[in-house]
C-alpha cells in the first residue's frame, strides 16, 4: 500500500532536518503506529505522506503508493485526522454539510445521499442523535465527540488509506480509551490501512500491527510490535519503555524517598535516581 | 535592530523605507537646506522648473522658491500627520487596553463613547474645531487625534480580550499582581501589533487630511504646506501647472511610502509557527538499529 | 495528635452559564490537605477538577461553600488582604506553551513573583532567578532565553520555579506532566518529590491519568460530575476501588499490551 524509501525533509534556514532518511513500508489493511516525541519528525512524516506539507518544504526520497492504481487523492484515497480537532473543523459550517461536502465533492454523491451517509456515520460513531447533530455547529460538541466527527469526515468518501496524527493526544484517559475502541472497530470492519502517529508507547502497542520509532527526524527501529515492544534493538526503546508511567510504579508517600526511573539523554540509558535534595 | 532588518529584507519595506528616511532626512534639515523664510519672495514670479539655477524648481505667482516651500512643507507635513498618528494611537491603545481588560460598565461607557465619535468623520471634525480656535497646527493635530483614535482602540481591545483569557494572565494573577499591572505590563505588549499596523493607515490619512486643509485655506497660515501650495497654483493652474503638480507628487510619494513601509512592517509581525523544541538534542548518540 | 489542615473545603458549589444553558461545575465538594503531603484529584474532563482548583487558588470564585488556607477564611478577604496571601498559595499550568508572557525572559518571569510582594531588593532578583533555576535543575544560561526558546519540559521546570520563588505551602499542580513528552515526565516529576520532601510543600494535583496520581500522590479524591465520590489512600482506592468513576479512570489508563511475534 505505502512505500517510503529515503524520506527526507528540511525546512529552509539552519537547523537540522525535521526528516532524514525514513525508509517504511506498509502493507494494505495493516496498522502501522509511528511513535516519536517532540522534534521526532513524527508530525512531518505523516504530512509528508498526505502531501501537507508547506510551501518551503525540500523533499528528498519518494513516498509511492504501490497498491494504487493512480497518486491518491487527499480526501478521497486518503482520510486524515488531526490532533487538535478545533483545527480540522470548519467553526462556521454545520458538521452535517462538512461530512457531506467529502462525499459530494470526493465521490459525486448527491447532498441527500451524503447527508444519509453522514448522518450514518454520526450514529457509528455513537453520536447520540445523529439526525439533528448534523445540523449543529462544531463548538457545540465536546473534544471528544469533535475528533469523533472530524473521524467521520475522514471516512465519508471511504478511503482506503486513514492517516490520524495524535488522534488521541487532545483527550483525557477515558475519552482516549473510547477513541481507540472505535478506531479499532472502524479499521476492522472497514478494511483499513492505518497510519497513525503517537508519542503513547501503550496506545501504539493497543492498536498497532507494526511500529516506527522516530526520534531526531531519524528512524531509530522498525518492526512488529510485539518484537520491538517485547525485545527492542536500539536504546532509546528501551528507555521508553523502561521509563513509561503505569499504574504499577509505587513512589511518591507510598514509599518514601523512592522515585521514578528516569532517561540519560547522553546515551538512553536509564537510571533511577537517588533522592537528590535541592540545595535553594 | 532585528526587527528593522527584517522589515527591510523585505522588497515593500526597503522602498517605503528608504523613501521616507529621506523625507524625514529632508525635513529634518530644512534650515541647512533651504535656509531663510521659505514664504519670503525670492525671485521673479513664475519662473519655470530646471531654468534657473538658483529656483531649480521654480517660483510660484509671488515669487516664493519652489523647492524651499517642498522642503520646508515636508516638516509641516510629517510633524502634523506623525504627532496626529501618535495621539491616536496613544488614546486608542489606552483606551482600548482599559476597556478589554476590566470589561464590565467601563468596557460598555468607553465602545459607546468610541461609537459616538465614529460618526463624526475627522476631517469635518477638524473643521469645526478649526473654526473655533483659528487655524492652527495643533488643532489640526488635536481633531485628528480625535476622529482617528476609535479603530486603533476597537483593534487592541479585541487583542486584549482574546489574550485576556490566556494561561499566562491567570498565572499573573494568582502570584498576586495588580490588575492594572497586568493589563499595561503584562498584556498590552503582546496586544499592540495590529494597532502598530494600523499606524500606517492613519499617518498616510492624517497627511492627506492636513493638506486637504491647507488647500482650502483652513491651515496654520504661519506654515508652509503642500497643500497650500497647491492651493496657491490653482489659480494659475492652466499657465503654470508645475506648481500644483510637484507638490501635490511630494504627497503622493509620502502617502507611497508610508504604505509600502506599513505593508513591510504588517508582514513581519505576521506570527511565525512556532518551532517545537525536542527535549533531548544528541544525534550522534541516536544510531538507527538495522532490521 | 491530628495536625490541624493546611486546606479545608467544604460544600463549595459553583454554576457557569454556558452558551445559554447553566452547568454545574461543582456540586458540593468537600476536601482537606494536610500540610506537606499531596492530595490527587482525578477525574474525566468536566468532572470538576478544573474549577476545584481554580476556586482554591481564588481566580474563580464558588457560588457557596468555604475555603480555609492555614486557618484563614480565603473567600472573605479583600483585594489587599487576598494579595498578601498570595505566596503562600501559588499554582503550576497544565501547558508550559502558554503559561508565561510570550515576551518576557526566564530572568523576568522569576523575578515577578520577588517584585510584586517586596520579597528582594531589585540587586538581588538576577541571583535569585539563578537559584531558583538551579533548584529545579535547569543550567543558568537559560536566564535570559524568551519561553519560545526552551523545550516543553525546560518551559515546565521554570514555571515550577516560578511557582515556589515566593516559598509557598501549597501549590496546586494541574495537569503538571500530560502536555510534556514521555521521556521527561519521569524527571519532572522526580523534581516535585524532591522539592516537596525539601520545602515541605504541600502539592493539590490535578489529573486524568491515573499513572501520574500513582506516581506522586498518597491520597486521592475521585471527582464526577461536580462530587467526589470516592477519597482515599492511593493503594488502597486502586486495589478496591468502590465507585464507577473510579472504575472506569482505572480501566481506561493505557495498558501495554505485550504480543507475541
Amino acid at each position: 500500500m505505502l512505500a517510503v524509501r529515503g524520506l527526507g525533509v528540511a525546512y529552509g534556514g539552519a537547523g537540522p532536518p525535521a526528516l532524514a532518511d525514513v525508509s517504511l513500508d506498509l502493507a494494505a489493511g495493516r496498522r502501522l503506529a509511528v511513535l516519536g516525541e517532540s522534534g521526532s519528525g513524527k508530525s512531518t512524516l505523516a504530512l509528508a505522506i498526505c502531501g501537507l506539507l508547506a510551501a518551503g518544504a525540500r523533499v528528498s526520497g519518494t513516498v509511492a503508493f504501490p497498491g494504487l492504481a493512480a497518486a491518491p487523492v487527499l480526501g478521497r484515497d486518503i482520510g486524515v485526522v488531526f490532533q487538535d480537532p478545533g483545527g480540522s473543523l470548519n467553526p462556521v459550517l454545520t458538521i452535517g454539510e462538512q461530512i457531506a461536502e467529502v462525499a459530494v465533492v470526493h465521490r459525486g454523491l448527491g447532498w441527500r445521499a451524503a447527508a444519509a451517509q453522514a448522518a450514518r456515520l454520526l450514529d457509528r460513531m455513537r453520536i447520540v442523535g445523529a439526525q439533528a447533530a448534523l445540523r449543529r455547529h462544531p463548538h457545540e460538541f465536546s473534544g471528544g465527540q469533535r475528533q469523533r466527527i472530524a473521524l467521520a469526515a475522514a471516512l465519508a468518501a471511504d478511503p482506503v488509506l486513514l492517516v490520524a496524527d495524535e488522534p488521541t493526544s487532545a483527550l483525557d484517559t477515558v475519552v482516549q480509551h473510547e477513541m481507540v475502541e472505535l478506531l479499532d472497530g472502524l479499521v476492522r470492519e472497514r478494511g483499513l490501512t492505518l497510519l497513525f502517529v503517537t508519542h503513547d508507547i501503550a496506545l501504539a502497542s493497543m492498536l498497532a500491527d507494526e511500529v516506527a520509532v522516530l526520534f531526531g527526524g531519524r528512524l531509530m527501529e522498525a518492526g512488529p510490535v510485539g518484537r520491538v515492544f517485547r525485545h527492542p534493538a536500539h536504546a532509546y526503546t528501551r528507555a521508553l519503555l523502561a521509563t513509561r508511567l503505569n499504574l504499577d510504579t509505587t513512589v511518591g508517600e507510598t514509599t518514601l524517598g523512592a522515585r521514578l526511573p528516569e532517561i540519560d539523554p547522553a546515551d538512553f540509558s536509564v537510571f533511577v535516581p537517588a533522592r537528590r535534595v535541592p540545595h535553594g | 535592530m532585528n526587527f528593522l532588518r527584517r522589515v527591510l529584507a523585505t522588497g515593500e519595506g526597503l522602498a517605503g523605507g528608504a523613501m521616507l528616511a529621506v523625507l524625514l532626512a529632508v525635513a529634518l534639515a530644512a534650515p541647512v537646506l533651504a535656509p531663510g523664510d521659505p514664504m519670503a519672495m525670492a525671485g521673479d514670479p513664475l519662473l519655470r522648473p530646471f531654468q534657473d539655477a538658483a529656483h531649480p524648481l521654480g517660483t510660484d505667482r509671488l515669487g516664493r522658491d519652489v523647492l524651499a516651500g517642498l522642503i520646508h512643507g515636508a516638516r509641516t507635513t510629517l510633524l502634523v500627520a506623525g504627532a496626529a498618528a501618535a495621539a491616536a494611537l496613544g488614546i486608542g491603545i489606552t483606551v482600548g487596553t482599559l476597556a478589554g481588560f476590566l470589561g464590565g460598565w467601563v468596557d460598555e461607557a468607553l465602545m459607546r463613547v468610541a461609537e459616538a465619535f465614529q460618526t463624526v468623520p475627522a476631517f469635518l471634525l477638524t473643521l469645526a474645531l478649526i473654526s473655533v480656535t483659528g487655524p492652527r497646527a495643533s488643532t489640526i493635530v488635536l481633531g485628528i487625534a480625535i476622529g482617528a483614535w476609535m479603530q486603533p482602540a476597537r483593534i487592541t481591545r479585541a487583542e486584549i480580550l482574546s489574550l485576556r483569557e490566556r494561561d499566562f494572565v491567570a498565572a499573573a494573577r494568582v502570584i498576586g499582581m495588580h490588575k492594572l499591572e497586568i493589563a499595561f505590563r503584562e498584556v498590552l505588549p503582546n496586544a499592540l501589533t495590529p494597532a502598530i499596523s494600523l499606524a500606517a493607515v492613519i499617518v498616510a490619512a492624517a497627511v492627506l487630511i492636513e493638506a486637504a486643509l491647507s488647500f482650502l485655506g483652513f491651515g496654520d497660515p504661519n506654515r508652509v504646506t503642500w497643500g497650500s501650495m497647491i492651493a496657491e497654483g490653482r489659480a494659475v493652474l492652466r499657465g503654470a501647472p508645475f506648481l500644483s503638480i510637484i507638490p501635490g507628487m511630494a504627497l503622493v510619494a509620502t502617502v507611497l511610502a508610508v504604505h509600502l513601509t506599513g505593508r513591510a512592517v504588517a508582514r513581519t509581525l505576521r506570527v511565525r509557527p512556532e518551532v517545537v523544541r525536542p527535549e533531548v538534542v544528541r544525534p550522534e548518540v541516536a544510531r538507527p538499529v538495522l532490521g | 495528635m491530628v495536625e490541624p489542615a493546611l486546606l479545608e473545603v467544604a460544600g463549595l458549589h459553583k454554576r457557569f452559564r454556558r452558551a445559554g444553558q447553566d452547568v454545574t461545575a461543582l456540586d458540593g465538594v468537600d476536601l482537606r490537605i494536610a500540610p506537606g503531603t499531596t492530595l490527587a484529584l482525578a477525574g474525566a474532563s468536566g468532572s470538576g477538577k478544573s474549577t476545584l482548583a481554580r476556586c482554591v487558588v481564588r481566580l474563580v470564585a464558588p457560588d457557596a461553600g468555604t475555603i480555609r488556607f492555614a486557618g484563614v477564611d480565603l473567600l472573605g478577604l479583600g483585594e489587599a488582604a487576598l494579595r498578601a496571601m498570595r505566596p503562600q498559595l501559588q499554582m503550576v499550568f497544565q501547558d508550559p506553551s502558554t503559561a508565561f508572557n510570550p515576551r518576557a525572559t526566564v530572568a523576568r518571569i522569576l523575578a515577578d513573583p520577588l517584585r510584586v510582594h517586596g520579597l528582594a531588593p531589585r540587586a538581588q532578583w538576577r541571583a535569585r532567578a539563578l537559584a531558583l533555576l538551579d533548584m529545579v535543575r535547569l543550567p543558568g544560561t537559560l536566564i535570559d532565553r524568551q519561553p519560545h526558546e526552551l523545550s516543553g519540559g525546560q518551559r515546565q521546570r521554570v514555571a515550577i520555579a516560578r511557582a515556589l520563588a515566593t516559598g509557598p505551602r501549597l501549590v496546586v499542580l494541574d495537569e503538571p506532566v500530560s502536555a510534556l513528552d514521555v521521556s521527561v515526565r519521569a524527571a519532572v516529576l522526580n523534581l516535585l518529590l524532591d522539592l516537596q520532601e525539601q520545602t515541605g510543600v504541600a502539592y493539590l494535583l490535578i489529573a486524568h491519568d491515573l499513572a501520574v496520581v500513582r506516581a506522586v500522590a498518597g491520597t486521592v479524591a475521585v471527582m464526577e460530575a461536580g462530587r467526589i465520590v470516592e477519597h482515599g489512600a492511593v493503594d488502597e482506592v486502586f486495589a478496591r476501588p468502590q465507585a464507577t468513576a473510579t472504575r472506569g479512570l482505572l480501566a481506561a489508563v493505557p495498558r501495554l499490551v505485550l504480543r507475541e511475534g
